[in-house]
Formats: C-alpha cells, sequence, structure tokens
C-alpha cells in the first residue's frame, strides 16, 4: 500500500534545478542587493541546423533516413517557451531531429490533470502512441494487454554505461519496470531521498522565546506549546497555534508522517519486522504518537479545524503567521514556507531531523522515486529508439558541469521561468545526483570558491553568500535547503543510515485493487478522530478491523511479492 | 378543417423538424450507449468493447461488496433527495416573495443577483464556504455566537455535513428555479386573484388555492426531470469540501467510485454504477409520471 | 398578485423585502469577495484581510491576466463556441420541442420520440463509447468537438415543448383553418408568444457553453484548444496533496496566487454578467410555462 503511486506525468524532478521559480524570485532580491549587472537578455531559442555542433554532445547513431516516433506528453500551465517555441518546435525536437536522426512527434498534448484519463481514452480508441510514459498500474495493465514492446534485447545492446549506472543506483527502478525477467519499460528515477520528512520550525520565533533546538520528542512538544501560548510573533493576540496539519494527513507540507517516524512509527509503508513485511500504520508505535497528538490537540496547539483544511488552507495560515512548526520536505522553503515573509520580514524557518522520542535515533521514512515508466508500444519498429534517447539524455545531461550544456538543454539561468527539460518525457534524474551537488556546493562554501561549480549552483552560492555577507533575509530560502546546514545535510544523513524505505514498491496486488481505498480512508478517518479526542482504543479497533477485512490478505499478497523480488 | 392529403403528408414537416436532432442523437447517444456493455466486461486497454473478456456480473458484484457501500449508498440518497425537495421548496418560496414585490427595480436585480452562485464552479467555491462556516472564524458562527448559540462545525460534524451541503448547493443553484416559476407565476390568470378576492379570500388562502396550483404544472414537470438526477449527489461539491471526518455520512457513491474505480481505471466498474444508477432513475421517473398523472392530472408529455 | 387589492400588509411586506436584500447580500458576497482579491495585492490577500473590499488596491493581477496569452486565446474560443453554439443549439431546440408539443392525434409516432430522447438523458455508456465516437466522427481536436456532440438539450426541448402546449389553442386552430401549415405556425405564433421561454432557454444555453469544462480538457489534443474554462481548470485545481513533487512547485505557486485566480474567475464571469441583465427583461412578460391540465 504504497503512498506514491506517481503518474507518469510526474517524470523525475528537476532536483537541481529545481525552483527555478524560486530561483528568480530570489534572484530578483539579490541582483538589487549586489548590483544589476547579473541578468542578462532573455535568451534566445537555440536549434538552427549546426548549432549543437559546437556542444560537446555525445550521440548515439543517428537514423538515417530519420524515423518518426508518436508519442504524448503531459505539461501544466507554468510550461513556457522562448522565442516562437511551442511544444511541437524547440530545442529539444531539434536535438532528436537533428542528431538522432527521429522525428518526435506529439499527437496530443494535455494538461497534467487529465493525462490519465486522456491516455485511457486514447488507447481504449486504439490510438496507442509509440513511445508514452504510464504509471505502475498502466504499466501493469498495458502489459497484460500485451501493448508493451519487450525492451530487454534493445536494452542489453544499447544502452550506455552511464544509464545502466543511473539505472542501478536505485535497486528498484529496473525490478519495477521487469515482468517475468522481460524488461518493458525504462523507469524515469529520481532522489528518492527527496521524500523524506523533516521538521521545519519558525527561527525567528524560536530566537524571540528563546528557545533552544530541539533534540528530542520533547523538546517538539515544548516549542509547540510555546508557539502556541506564548504570542511568538509578538502582536499580543493568541492568534498561533504549535503545529500544521492538514486534513489529508500526508504529504509534502504540514504532514504527519515525520511526527509519526519520531515516535518509531512507519504509516503507509511496508518494512521488515521479524523477517516479513509488515505495514506500517497497524503498528503498536502508532500508538504512542496519536496520544500525543490527541494531547497536543486538546491544548489547543493544533488547529481545531485541520480535519477541514486542505495544503491550501494551511498554506494560508502559514502565510498568516499562525503557525511556526511543521513537519514537511526539504523544498518546502520555496513554497510555502517563503510566504511567511510577506507579513514579517524577518521571518525565517530552519530544518532538523526528525527528533527522536528516546535513545534511538528517529528514521525517517521514504518511498522509491520510481513511479513513472517509458514505454514503447507492441507495435511500433524501432523500440531501440528510445534507448537511444534515453542515453541522449543521461550521457548529456544529467552529470554534465557543462554551462553551455545545460544552458541550452535544461534551463537558461537568465530565464528561470523557461524550463526547457520540460518538453521531453524522457527526464531521468540520478537518484545520488541531488546528494552530490549538494555536497559540492558545500564544499564550494566552505572553501569560499564557487568556480568549480556550474552556473546553476553558483547562482545558489551567491545568494547563499548575500545572507551571510550583506544579509539579505530573502535568501534564507536557498541557505535553509542548500546551505551549510541546510535541508540537505540532513537529507545525507537520512540517507546515510537513518532512513526507513519502502519495501513494498510493486503494482498493487488484488486485494490491495478491491480493498485499499476504503481501508486508507478508515484510516485517516481513524486517525484524524482520535486526535481530535476519540479514544486510544479506536486505534486497536482500526487495526484489528483492519487485518479482519482485507489487510491480512494483503500483508500474505505483499510478501509472497516480496519473496520473489528481494 | 380541411383534409389535404394523407396523415403523413400532414405529419411530414414534423418529420423533417425532428430529422437533424434525431441523427445527431443517434449518433452521439445511441451509439455510445451500446458501450453499456462493459458493465459485463474486465475492460482491457487497447482490446476495445468487443476484445475484453466477459465477466458477467462480476462488477456489480465488486459494487456491492465495497465497504459501506450501503452506508454509501443512503448517504447518497439522503443528500439528493433533500436537495430535491429544498430545490423546489426554496426556489417557489422566494419566487412567491419576490412575486409580491412592487418595485420592478429591486425585481430584477434580485434576480439578477441570485442566478450568480451558479456561475462559480465549486473548485472556486470550497475555498469561499470554508472560511464563511469556519468554527471559530466564518461569519456565520460569528453570527450564531452573537446571538448565543454555540458555533457549529458545519464541514467537520459528521451529522451536520449533509445538512450543510444541501444548503450550500441550494444556495448555489435556487437561482435557476426562481427564474422559471417566476416567468411562471405571471402566467397566472389574474381575473382568479379578482374573482377569490371579491369572495373575501385572505392571502394566504389565495395563495393555497390558486397561486400554488397555478404553477403545480411547472413544479411537477422540473421534479420529474430532476428525479433523473436522483442518485448523483454533486460530485464536484462533496469532492471539494468532504474529508476524514465527514466520510461516514458525506461520502456518495460518486466519490467512492472515484476513488475506486477511475483511480485504478477499472471502467467496467465505473459503466456498472453508471448502469445501476441509470435503471434507478428510470424506475423513480417512472413512478413519479404515474403518480403526477394520476393524482395530479398532470403529465410531462 | 399585483394590484392595490392584494398587497399584503406593511409588516409582511417589509419582511418580504429584508429577507430577499439578505438573500441577494448571501448570493452577492462571494463575487464581491473575489472581485476585491482580483483588486488586492498579494500580500493583503495571502494573509486574509480581504473581505468585500480591496485592500491594497493594484491592477497588477489583470494587468498579468491579460497578458498571458494562453487566458485571451481561450476567451475568444469560448466566445467563439458561445456564439456559434448556441444558435445551433437552440435551433435544434425548437425543432424537437414542436413536433414533441403536438398532440397525439396531430403527431401520432409523438409518443416514441418523446421515449426515444428521453431515453437518452438516462441512460449512457460512459466515457470510452463517447470518447470512441466523436474520434471516429474526426471530431477530436477540431473546434466542432465542443458544439456538435452536445447539440441536442433534451431537457430544453422538454421545457419549451411545454411552453408551446400552454399556448391558447384558439390561436392555433384559427391560423389552422387559414391553412397554415406546421412552420406557419411554429414561427408567426409560437415562437413570438414564447419569447420568454426562449428567452431563458437561450440563456441556458448560453451559460452551458460558456461553462463547460471537460470536453475542452479531454477532446482537444493541445492546451492552445482549450476553451476558457477549460483552461482555468488547469491553473485552480490543486494536484493530489499526496503526489505533489518538486517539479509542482510552480504550479503550485500559481494556484496559490489567490489575486491572480480572482482576475482570472472575474473576467471569466463578467460576460455573462454583464449580457444576462439585458435578457432578463424578456423573461417576466407573460409567459406560459407550467401547465394547468394535462
Amino acid at each position: 500500500m504504497t503512498r506514491r503511486n506517481r503518474h507518469p506525468r510526474r517524470t523525475g524532478s528537476a532536483v537541481r534545478f529545481l525552483p527555478f521559480v524560486a530561483l528568480a524570485a530570489v534572484l530578483a532580491m539579490v541582483s538589487t542587493a549586489c548590483g544589476r549587472a547579473t541578468l542578462t537578455a532573455t535568451p534566445a531559442p537555440v536549434g538552427s541546423s549546426g548549432a549543437f555542433d559546437d556542444l560537446d554532445l555525445i550521440a548515439p547513431d543517428r537514423y538515417d533516413p530519420p524515423i518518426t516516433m508518436d508519442s504524448v506528453i503531459a505539461v501544466d500551465a507554468t510550461v513556457k517557451f522562448l522565442g516562437d517555441d511551442d511544444i511541437h518546435n524547440n530545442v529539444w525536437m531539434r536535438a532528436y531531429a537533428e542528431m538522432l536522426g527521429i522525428d518526435l512527434n506529439y499527437t496530443w498534448v494535455v494538461d497534467g490533470s487529465m493525462y490519465d484519463q486522456k491516455l485511457s481514452l486514447s488507447i481504449n480508441s486504439g490510438d496507442i502512441p509509440d513511445m508514452f510514459p504510464v504509471n505502475g498500474t498502466q504499466f501493469a495493465m498495458l502489459h497484460e494487454a500485451g501493448l508493451l514492446a519487450d525492451l530487454t534485447d534493445v536494452y542489453a545492446a544499447e544502452a550506455s554505461e552511464t544509464t545502466r549506472d543511473i539505472l542501478t543506483q536505485d535497486p528498484v527502478a529496473l525490478k519495477a519496470a521487469t515482468i517475468d525477467d522481460r524488461l518493458y519499460g525504462i523507469p524515469l528515477t529520481d532522489a528518492s531521498i527527496a521524500s523524506a520528512p523533516l521538521l521545519w520550525v519558525r527561527q525567528d520565533w524560536m530566537d524571540r522565546l528563546e528557545i533552544a533546538p530541539p533534540t528530542n520528542m520533547a523538546d517538539v512538544l515544548e516549542i509547540s506549546r510555546r508557539f502556541a501560548a506564548d504570542d511568538p510573533d509578538g502582536n499580543g493576540q493568541a492568534d498561533t497555534i504549535g503545529l500544521a496539519v492538514t486534513k489529508d494527513l500526508w504529504g509534502p507540507v504540514a504532514s504527519l508522517t515525520g511526527f509519526f517516524n519520531g515516535h518509531h512509527a512507519y504509516p503507509g509503508i511496508w518494512f521488515e519486522r521479524d523477517g516479513k513485511l509488515v505495514y506500517g500504520s497497524v503498528q503498536p508505535e502508532m500508538r504512542a504518537a496519536l496520544a500525543a497528538l490527541q494531547q497536543m490537540y486538546a491544548d489547543g496547539q493544533i488547529d481545531p479545524e485541520f480535519g477541514v483544511k486542505d495544503i491550501n488552507k494551511v498554506t494560508e495560515t502559514i502565510a498568516q503567521g499562525k503557525v511556526g512548526m511543521e513537519f514537511g520536505v526539504w523544498w518546502n522553503p520555496y513554497h510555502p514556507l517563503y510566504l511567511s515573509q510577506q507579513n514579517e520580514p524577518d521571518a525565517f524557518w530552519t530544518p532538523f531531523a526528525i527528533p527522536s522520542v528516546d535513545a534511538t535515533p528517529a528514521r525517517s521514512q521514504y518511498s522509491s522515486a520510481v513511479g513513472a515508466f517509458l514505454v514503447v508500444g507492441s507495435h511500433y519498429e524501432h523500440p531501440e529508439a528510445l534507448i537511444r534517447m534515453v542515453n541522449f539524455w543521461t550521457d548529456n545531461m544529467v552529470r554534465t558541469q557543462d554551462d553551455r550544456i545545460r544552458q541550452t538543454f535544461l534551463g537558461d539561468i537568465n530565464a528561470p521561468d523557461v524550463v526547457l527539460y520540460k518538453y521531453t518525457p524522457i527526464q531521468i534524474w540520478e537518484p545520488n545526483g541531488m546528494l552530490t551537488t549538494g555536497r559540492l556546493l558545500r564544499e564550494a562554501l566552505a572553501k569560499r570558491d564557487p568556480s568549480g561549480l556550474n552556473l546553476d549552483a553558483q547562482w545558489r552560492y551567491r545568494i547563499i553568500q548575500a545572507y551571510f555577507e550583506q544579509g539579505t533575509k530573502e535568501a534564507w530560502v536557498e541557505v535553509a535547503t542548500n546551505g551549510p546546514d541546510g535541508a540537505a545535510v540532513i537529507l545525507e544523513r537520512i540517507a546515510d543510515d537513518l532512513g526507513v524505505i519502502n519495501r513494498f514498491y510493486g503494482v498493487p496486488t488484488p486485494t490491495m485493487v478491491e480493498k485499499r481505498a476504503a481501508l486508507e480512508l478508515q484510516e485517516v478517518e481513524m486517525i484524524t478522530k482520535v486526535i481530535m479526542g476519540d479514544p486510544l482504543e479506536r486505534f486497536d479497533t482500526f487495526a484489528s478491523d483492519w487485518h479482519r477485512t482485507g489487510g491480512d490478505a494483503i500483508t500474505d499478497e505483499v510478501n509472497s511479492w516480496y519473496a520473489q523480488n528481494r | 378543417m380541411r383534409r389535404t392529403g394523407s396523415k403523413l403528408w400532414r405529419e411530414l414537416p414534423l418529420y423533417i423538424m425532428l430529422a437533424p436532432a434525431v441523427v445527431l442523437v443517434l449518433i452521439y447517444a445511441y451509439v455510445p450507449m451500446v458501450g453499456i456493455v462493459m458493465a459485463f466486461q474486465r475492460v482491457l486497454p487497447g482490446r476495445g468493447i468487443f476484445g475484453s473478456p466477459w465477466v458477467g456480473l462480476d462488477n456489480f458484484r465488486f459494487v456491492f461488496e465495497m465497504p459501506n457501500i450501503w452506508q454509501v449508498v443512503w448517504n447518497t440518497v439522503r443528500i439528493s433527495g433533500l436537495k430535491a425537495i429544498a430545490g423546489v421548496v426554496v426556489p417557489v418560496t422566494v419566487a412567491l416573495m419576490l412575486n409580491d414585490v412592487r418595485s420592478r427595480a429591486f425585481k430584477r436585480s434580485v434576480q439578477t443577483i441570485v442566478y450568480i452562485p451558479h456561475f462559480l464552479s465549486w473548485v472556486i467555491l470550497a475555498g469561499i464556504v470554508v472560511d464563511i462556516l469556519s468554527p471559530s472564524e466564518g461569519i456565520v458562527n460569528q453570527a450564531l455566537t452573537a446571538v448565543g448559540i454555540k458555533p457549529i462545525f458545519f464541514l467537520g460534524d459528521d451529522k451536520v455535513f449533509p445538512w450543510t451541503m444541501v444548503v450550500t448547493d441550494v444556495w448555489k443553484s435556487f437561482g435557476f428555479g426562481t427564474i422559471v416559476y417566476l416567468a411562471s407565476l405571471t402566467d397566472i390568470d389574474p381575473t382568479l386573484y379578482e374573482a377569490a378576492a371579491a369572495d373575501g379570500a385572505t392571502r394566504w388562502q389565495m395563495t393555497r388555492h390558486i397561486t400554488l396550483p397555478g404553477i403545480s404544472g411547472t413544479i411537477l414537470m422540473l421534479s420529474t426531470l430532476s428525479l433523473g438526477n436522483i442518485l448523483n449527489a454533486g460530485f464536484d461539491q462533496i469532492f471539494n469540501l468532504y474529508g476524514p471526518l465527514v466520510y461516514r455520512t458525506g461520502d456518495i457513491i460518486d466519490t467512492l467510485v472515484y476513488r475506486t474505480g477511475i483511480i485504478n481505471q477499472q471502467f467496467g466498474v465505473a459503466t456498472a454504477v453508471g448502469l445501476l444508477k441509470s435503471v434507478v432513475s428510470l424506475v423513480l421517473i417512472a413512478i413519479a409520471y404515474k403518480l403526477a398523472a394520476k393524482y395530479a392530472d398532470y403529465r410531462v408529455f | 398578485m399585483d394590484s392595490k387589492l392584494f398587497r399584503p400588509p406593511l409588516l409582511q411586506r417589509v419582511i418580504n423585502l429584508t429577507l430577499l436584500a439578505l438573500l441577494a447580500v448571501l448570493c452577492l458576497f462571494p463575487i464581491l469577495h473575489i472581485l476585491a482579491l482580483s483588486f488586492s495585492s498579494s500580500t493583503a490577500a495571502s494573509s486574509g484581510r480581504v473581505t468585500i473590499f480591496p485592500v491594497d488596491f493594484t491592477t497588477q493581477s489583470y494587468r498579468f491576466v491579460l497578458d498571458t496569452p494562453a487566458f485571451g486565446r481561450s476567451f475568444l474560443i469560448s466566445l467563439a463556441r458561445v456564439l456559434v453554439g448556441t444558435p445551433i443549439n437552440m435551433i435544434l431546440t425548437i425543432m424537437v420541442a414542436y413536433p414533441l408539443s403536438r398532440t397525439r392525434q396531430a403527431f401520432r409516432a409523438r409518443d416514441v420520440f418523446a421515449w426515444f430522447f428521453m431515453i437518452t438523458v438516462l441512460f449512457s455508456g460512459g466515457l470510452i463509447p463517447w470518447y470512441m465516437v466523436i474520434q471516429q466522427t474526426g471530431l477530436i481536436d477540431k473546434f466542432w468537438a465542443l458544439i456538435i456532440p452536445g447539440a441536442v438539450s433534451v431537457l430544453n426541448a422538454v421545457l419549451l415543448a411545454n411552453a408551446f402546449r400552454n399556448s391558447p389553442p384558439e390561436l392555433e386552430e384559427a391560423a389552422m383553418m387559414d391553412g397554415a401549415g406546421h412552420w406557419t405556425i411554429l414561427f408567426r405564433i409560437l415562437l413570438p408568444l414564447s419569447l420568454p421561454v426562449l428567452a431563458t432557454v437561450t440563456l441556458f444555453v448560453a451559460v452551458g457553453h460558456w461553462n463547460s469544462w471537460f470536453d475542452g480538457l479531454i477532446l482537444m489534443n493541445s492546451p492552445e484548444r482549450y476553451p476558457l474554462q477549460s483552461y482555468l481548470q488547469t491553473i485552480i485545481i490543486s494536484p493530489d496533496p499526496r503526489m505533489i513533487s518538486e517539479r509542482d512547485l510552480a504550479i503550485l505557486k500559481v494556484i496559490n496566487n489567490r489575486t491572480t485566480k480572482a482576475a482570472q474567475i472575474f473576467i471569466a464571469m463578467a460576460p455573462i454578467l454583464a449580457v444576462y441583465p439585458f435578457l432578463q427583461r424578456y423573461f417576466t412578460t407573460g409567459v406560459k410555462l407550467g401547465s394547468i391540465k394535462g
């Protein structure tokens, strides 16, 4: 019962290019602080013929004569273009055509929210694209229907060293794409660690109330108490609470996952206990965490209306300066935490590793970031074309420090709103990449020498410097994420030894398909109600009901899958 | 009446008038209806309607075995039933009230204004509704506490939630009915009122015996037609406003199917549910039609 | 009940007016709130200080929206859709309503057609077959896909048919004595008499076209062809919170930007709000909508 069943449109993350948007905002402020000489005019699109020649690109064999490939892609309203480009005509399309001899053609382009439906409708009406991204469930169904090309041989023959290296960094990735020992898709990998929860606290509030950084759960509870009771924003009104929570309970912002992790409970994932996989939400450790939350709620430290507030509403409370602590993920400062500054210019947050409830260090849970696969329709005559396109990406984009290549294909620093790699569905990121670049940046900061960094990292370097040396307050966002004590450092520690990874990454089992939605609903309902005051016995009832009404069957299925897929 | 030619000749214009619509409906409504067979199949991608394996009543079994299905069905019926009733009572009442207003300017402005919420989608309204109904800061509860009533958690109390859904939905949609009923009211023969006044009838008696019967036809027509919607308790609204606190009474058929069926791409199940809903609607409309015909001497056709 | 004889007592009138005024305020509130948001600064909006008056007045959101090419483009598509789709829909509705309004003697197959149309209101094969038919008729990704598949609205036809049926039979009989055929009766007698209902139904049809968003999202192959409400959906809907990744940051910010959203929403509503009061005067001039006898 993984919670992170991603959709294919969630093709990878720009972990390094990440919040170009946020970078733009910070850049704007930093530029005014350190002089405007930085941003140049808006770049023009690259790619008239021959334009790629002076870039050192590693290109696989070119198809001559060129072949066509029909694909589809999901975009969102923020996808922008340079000059006269559009989704059918841009640097990536030109690169594929010129360098690989592949004419990539999107038969349809939809908003991400409609991708799954449009794909289903398309396939069911007989229009199967030549190459396209799918999620785990679609992957399994399409395979069952015999619509996917077997990629085992072409992968073995054509995948480059880099491709193999990157795709095997996450041990789960290729396995998830393999059925009956044959490979049917290329997994879109990413940094799984990016979803590990951390604790974010309003440092300026802690400073004002003279609270020391939290080292254990008791400290967290104390911070919560004081934030709620001691007027940390100094406005003379009792309008603050202790901990932010959304009605969905889980997610990248204001989630409870981190809190449960602090109590050694791991809701929503499957982990090993006594040699078998068990489901975290029904384990006894949940109880103590629930009790603590219940107490916090009773003391007014949790918003009494959290049960009806979704992520947007909770974002508002953060922006309004009503709450100072939340369990989220590493990129939270980019959104929504930066909003705190709108009303309080001195606001800033610091990250902490999840504090533990006892002497055993707390571990953060996370799931494999592979949720999508690139597949080839079984009718298509050139399945190896996908491998070549994948090679083109992995060989040239993932690890390169060559700024010209990055600026041309990934994102130009002078046009931070234009995220170039979104034009192709092939977005494979190195699972360990995020931590590596973080390390490089921190080394440069320590040496005070940014020369070895690529442009993007140099910008971050400059922003962080601006914070420390010029007091540019807005720059805290970058310091809190990528700075010397930022979230990236904490993620390193988690990746090392302080993580609990979800061991189940397969396609939903038969009983899951039938019962998961209902069981998850009961779970969220139970947790919400217990926090709001229902007796703790309700957890026990839930756990036994869970076992009885499908949980045991699911556990058996998961374990037999595990036995074959360790 | 002169008879020029056969009956068919005289009916010909009617057939000609119907022709384009019939063609369009055949193509875009009846041909797709063939897809109803998917309710009896396990729909596999790419196999199409006739290539997917048949599973008999398995999809229906799945539906009825979904946990809480009966609670969910009850929620659906209750919420849409209440909405249907309120959906008649409120517009009629407002129409009657408006009808009594002498100022045409006031009448017209109110008529325009009440139709406005209709244009806002639930995605937009949800945020506003959460704010207004907030137990701590919302206007409604502030008003309640001002008169000494304890704040009500409209969106978080599962006993209250269905009513909240009904009231907010009526608020959004009563404008439509009001317009229709207002128009219908002006249709009533004024001499009836004069005669009644001459007989010394009170206003209330006039309302009961002239006005209401006068628009009863419209009421029946709109009600019967809306019965076709009885099992659609308002997915957009509920999906945007519900949460774990109110699942017990707020989960409706469509939200349940959404979570189970569509996300897992089980089109067979989704179609089965659609078929069930259609059959129930048909039965209800047929009953309503017969009742209206028998007791109110009213036929929709 | 307009005449002086039937005026309710003063107290009742006051209560009446007060309640109606209250109702109007209740309905007006969300629009005013959105309007106020659209003219407020982002900071004021996100700190919840805006109720029905703008705070830190600024036209920045409107300028931003009108600068976004996608908005203008989708606006024009919706406009075209309404201007083209409404007349087509109305013509078809009228041509269905008239035969259905005839008596069984005048139209022996009337019930057959009534059932023919009513069944489509109740039964549907679902999304996949509908999509397939649209695809097979070559309409996917075409502007006409927004108009043709939905061009016959049975419920509106029933409304109109009822109106036709309730016009005074004397007029029709007189016309028929003079040798008038169906077409003449329809155009010369019924339509003019049913103007209010026609106006009402026209409004419903136009609003239906303007508000519809799902078909645009699913039938078009490119966001450039989205009508307005489809485009709006893409910037209003939040992704499933469990699946938000860093890549969604840009769109999260857009979705969270209440002032821009408010401006877009308001501009999207404006045409209807502007047109509606003009159609209003047709609604209340003696319409025959309901029926007293079967």
